[in-house]
């Protein structure tokens, strides 16, 4: 199975990191529900081309959090997750998306307002325009 | 926990023209080593001194746990090796009369998996060993080496001249080989696509010294191009910067960790990051070295 994760090689963001959240993201999203085999830690590192010690710590810290469970011998799985620290960890992937996105928005010299307006703008478009009113 | 498939400690071998070591490594199972070096490195004799093929000079090789002896045969019996055109003394045999040689000398050698290999690569068996292409001596030594349920495969140059399906097919076999925890394997190679995919260390060598070892992920994450708002000439002499570029300014550093406060101290705001290739990076070792 092959899932859609990838590293950026233009994030500062850890590797491990990067597929800590993304595997996360695609738990409370339910494109990876309770029960699914992850890939071994060896065929996912091949697949992003990173070495075991990164997707090793990525899955630990999973498994520490609850959100995987490996049983010696047969697999990693994904858990079942709580509504609580399901909206909990959105609010947490959303945050970090945002604080992201909003470095980049910096890099680029933009100012506050000027973003605002852009996030605003770019908001009304995916979600249409009635949204907030 | 002291767990090692191999362990080597002060290896030491005088050529004439060359000298290799003092060499000092480990490998613990569940981990891809790539060895890296020019030509002329001593990647191959490290490998040979490792098989045995060579007596070294001082220094010595533990392997599996130290548990056996190292002239235990069992040793040569768990370890798979390609490279080094083994058997090219036996160049006039066809490749299933070459089997059957190989295999008299593995208790372990697994007939079917020998033949399931054969046809996902398509070797020819009835053709002789010595007028197989390049790529195919490759493969077949590839074969040979996996072809007896090995614990640790040492692998000299195993893509090299080796088509562009057939190194897919080996990439995954040696992935599926690693899904035994107690399996790993050293990988000599200079193709950048195949140690990125599969190795998590480096051994960098030079002139047959060890200059480095390193965790894969470790180098790429703390290697990086900066681009910077402003760039004084003072950072030129920062421990930590490897190049500076002015038009756009932007250094490479070999510690992103490192440089990141003295940068902030500065007021030098970082505009841009992009992580270097690892064929970049490993070219900066050796120049360095």
């Amino acid at each position: 199975m092959k899932l859609p994760i990838t590293v950026s090689e233009e994030s500062k963001e850890p590797i491990y990191h990067q597929i800590e959240s993304q595997l996360k993201g695609l738990m409370i999203s339910g494109q990876l529900v309770p029960g699914s085999v992850l890939p071994s830690i060896r065929a996912l590192s091949n697949e992003l081309s990173c070495s075991v010690i990164t997707t090793r710590r990525a899955y630990q810290n999973l498994e520490n959090e609850g959100f995987i469970k490996t049983i010696q011998g047969k697999g990693t799985f994904v858990n079942e997750v709580d509504q609580k620290s399901k909206d909990q960890t959105k609010e947490q992937v959303a945050s970090s998306i945002l604080e992201k996105t909003i470095k980049d928005l910096k890099m680029l010299g933009m100012t506050r307002s000027e973003a605002e307006k852009f996030f605003f703008n770019a908001m009304d478009k995916k979600w249409g325009e009635n949204h907030y009113e | 926990m002291s767990n090692f498939l191999l362990k080597i400690d002060q290896l030491t071998k005088t050529f004439k023209y060359f000298e290799f070591g003092p060499i000092d490594v480990r490998v613990e199972p569940g981990t891809i080593t790539a060895l890296i070096g020019s030509n002329g490195s001593g990647k191959s004799t490290f490998f040979r001194l490792v098989m045995q093929l060579f007596q070294p000079d001082s220094g010595h090789i533990l392997y599996f746990n130290g548990e056996l002896d190292s002239n235990d045969s069992r040793i040569k019996q768990d370890m798979g090796y390609a490279g080094g055109d083994l058997y090219q003394a036996f160049g006039q045999l066809s490749i299933r009369e070459l089997a059957n040689l190989v295999r008299y000398w593995y208790e372990n050698w697994d007939e079917q998996k020998y033949q399931e290999l054969v046809d996902r690569y398509q070797i020819n068996q009835k053709e002789k060993y010595t007028n197989s292409s390049t790529g195919t001596k490759k493969k077949i030594a590839f074969i040979f080496a996996l072809a007896h349920h090995p614990q640790l495969l040492l692998l000299d140059e195993p893509f090299s001249g080796v088509d562009f399906v057939s190194s897919r097919k080996m990439q995954t076999e040696l992935v599926d080989f690693m899904e035994n925890p107690n399996h790993a394997i050293i990988l000599a190679t200079h193709q950048q696509e195949e140690i990125k995919a599969l190795c998590d260390y480096i051994w960098l060598l030079d002139k047959g010294k060890m200059i480095g070892i390193y965790e894969k992920d470790q180098i790429l994450e703390s290697w990086a191009y900066l681009s910077l708002n402003k760039m004084p000439e003072s950072l030129r002499k920062h421990p930590h910067v490897i190049q500076m570029d002015s038009h756009p300014n932007r250094i490479i550093t070999d510690s992103l960790a490192a440089i990141e406060p003295d940068l902030e101290q500065l007021g030098i705001e970082v505009t841009h990051y992009q992580r270097l290739e690892l064929d970049e990076i490993l070219t900066a070792l050796l120049e360095r070295a």
